[in-house]
């Protein structure tokens, strides 16, 4: 990760409350899209990064400078909504039944795909990603979107390396499945495909 | 490495070829650009595993209500204020001190505040100096305060029209305030927040509209020396609040050992001689040089012989350097002036 987070991860550890803040400024949207792509819930995600920064500055003594700021944040964050959609599950007697297994709540609708693609290739897509797991569609996301790399990934899921790049090629692999005939469309009208 | 066996997959899996196509890697961009130009065969595979990586990475970003992240900010340090002092107040003082402090402060509503930065102030800024130096510091608003060695002052960073004029000292400092409130105004307490001018030093909280004065806030006590103008004085305690309304000349103090305030008459100008670096004594009184050594030089002052208090002296003399000050009292008083630690003994010369 760049420097610039680094250096506001010492400031802010040597106690420094405008680089805290800065830190909260700089990743609070990227937080809020991955907290809502988690719970899709606004309230749970908004104390959710508050109690994630308020901890941190009551725990700024005994932290110690992490490697990457941008994936230990994503992490902190993945642990807070889990544990507040648990205690959410807990209150609601109705719900007792659920797994504890925490949920993502990733939606197909995050993602849009290269504006080539007319409206109904576009709905295919979304479909294929509707056939994904939920884990599959969240490893995606912090692959191609968040462009973590499967290092940072293991780390923010706490899972393995293998089992990322697992993630990923089966989700992958399914929505190529959808995608090629489309693919296969474009290249039989004149190549109006853009090339990057 | 060999590619040629790669297939769709294996290109959307690996990670230099999504540096590549995210453009996010100069060393990737070309060595894949060079690759693909070498293995045309491969185009195609190369062009699917593209279009797929190029299609998840614009997904797009998740909308964030406006205003919603300054909101967040401001909840955040309100949160964060309270929080940090009701801790601080557990460690300093026993439990059931606490449990008392935190009656009184939900009783009075933050009365703890003076302490520190109160809830809801913007960042914070810092400026302080090292033993013997001595800064002098312009404020926004117009303000001046010059700080003496081995003190520190804390102030809002971002300064507007709007933000309460409030100050945090430890140390020493003198005032030269800028009188902002509309002509004839003289209700110091009712001004805005704004308007009027708040030191907090050692469990005071010093109020003026615009005016010079001098505030010495050390561990053993806090003293604060009005040259013109009015200053407002409060030392909220557990459950009281003294205060009082000083005039030109005061010097109000409170201390460890005796915490109501106490008020004497001074000549200020020997209070805030340390800013000019000099004292200029004009037939002074031994007996407030004395009281000068005292308050400002923190010293014991012993004086075998009550006469010397009488006499008076004139003269300039540099205030920054007890090793000058000393032997010039001594020469111009005709005694003997001796130094141990922080005792000064005053006594008549044995001839």
């Amino acid at each position: 990760m760049p420097s610039p987070d680094a250096s506001l991860w010492t400031d802010f550890l040597a106690g420094d409350e405008r680089a805290y803040e800065r830190l909260f400024l700089t990743f609070y949207d990227e937080l809020y899209g991955y907290g809502m792509r988690l719970s899709n819930d606004g309230e749970l995600v908004k104390d959710s990064i508050q109690n994630l920064f308020q901890r941190l500055w009551q725990r700024r003594t005994e932290l110690r400078a992490v490697e990457a700021v941008r994936p230990y944040l994503f992490k902190s964050l993945r642990h807070e909504v889990a544990k507040a959609i648990k205690a959410q599950q807990r209150r609601s007697w109705l719900q007792s039944s659920y797994s504890e297994e925490f949920k993502v709540q990733y939606s197909p609708e995050d993602f849009i795909i290269a504006q080539q693609l007319t409206a109904e290739q576009h709905a295919r897509l979304l479909g294929a990603l509707g056939q994904l797991s939920n884990r599959q569609r969240e490893a995606i996301y912090l692959k191609f979107f968040d462009g973590f790399s499967y290092e940072r990934i293991a780390e923010i899921m706490a899972l393995n390396q293998q089992s990322i790049r697992n993630l990923i090629y089966q989700g992958t692999q399914s929505l190529r499945r959808s995608l090629t005939p489309v693919l296969l469309l474009v290249l039989l009208h004149g190549g109006e495909r853009v090339c990057q | 490495m060999d590619f040629t066996h790669y297939s769709v997959d294996d290109f959307v899996l690996d990670e230099s070829f999504q540096a590549f196509v995210a453009g996010t890697d100069a060393a990737a961009v070309r060595f894949w650009q060079a690759w693909l130009a070498e293995h045309a065969g491969k185009q195609a595979e190369a062009d699917q595993a593209q279009d797929l990586v190029q299609g998840l990475r614009s997904a797009r970003p998740y909308p964030v209500p406006a205003g919603l992240k300054r909101q967040e900010l401001l909840r955040l340090r309100q949160a964060r204020r309270p929080l940090l002092a009701q801790f601080q107040l557990r460690r300093q003082r026993r439990v059931r001190f606490a449990a008392v402090a935190l009656a009184v402060a939900l009783l009075t509503g933050g009365w703890w505040q003076w302490g520190r930065p109160a809830a809801g102030a913007g960042p914070m800024t810092q400026l302080a100096t090292g033993p013997g130096q001595h800064r002098t510091l312009a404020l926004p608003d117009g303000s001046v305060v010059v700080l003496n060695g081995n003190s520190t002052l804390i102030t809002a960073a971002r300064w507007t029209a709007e933000t309460p004029r409030e100050v945090w000292l430890t140390g020493e400092g003198y005032f030269r305030v800028a009188h902002l409130a509309p002509r004839g105004r003289t209700d110091i307490a009712g001004a805005p927040a704004n308007v009027k001018f708040v030191v907090h030093a050692g469990g005071l909280t010093v109020s003026v509209l615009g005016t010079q004065f001098d505030v010495n806030s050390r561990p053993a006590g806090t003293k604060v020396v009005l040259s013109e103008g009015r200053v407002a004085v409060d030392r909220p305690a557990w459950l009281t609040r003294e205060n009082l309304l000083m005039q030109p000349g005061d010097l109000v103090e409170t201390s460890a050992a005796q915490p109501g305030l106490a008020r004497r008459h001074v000549q200020p100008a020997l209070y805030s001689a340390w800013t000019e670096g000099q004292l200029k004594f004009r037939q002074t009184p031994v007996q407030e040089i004395v009281q000068l050594l005292r308050d400002a030089y923190n010293l014991r002052v012993e004086v075998a012989d009550p006469a010397i208090l009488h006499q008076k002296i004139t003269g300039d003399v540099a205030a920054s350097n007890l090793d000058l000050l000393l032997p010039a009292l001594a020469k111009s008083l005709d005694i003997q002036v001796t130094r141990t630690g922080d005792v000064v003994r005053f006594q008549s010369e044995a001839r």
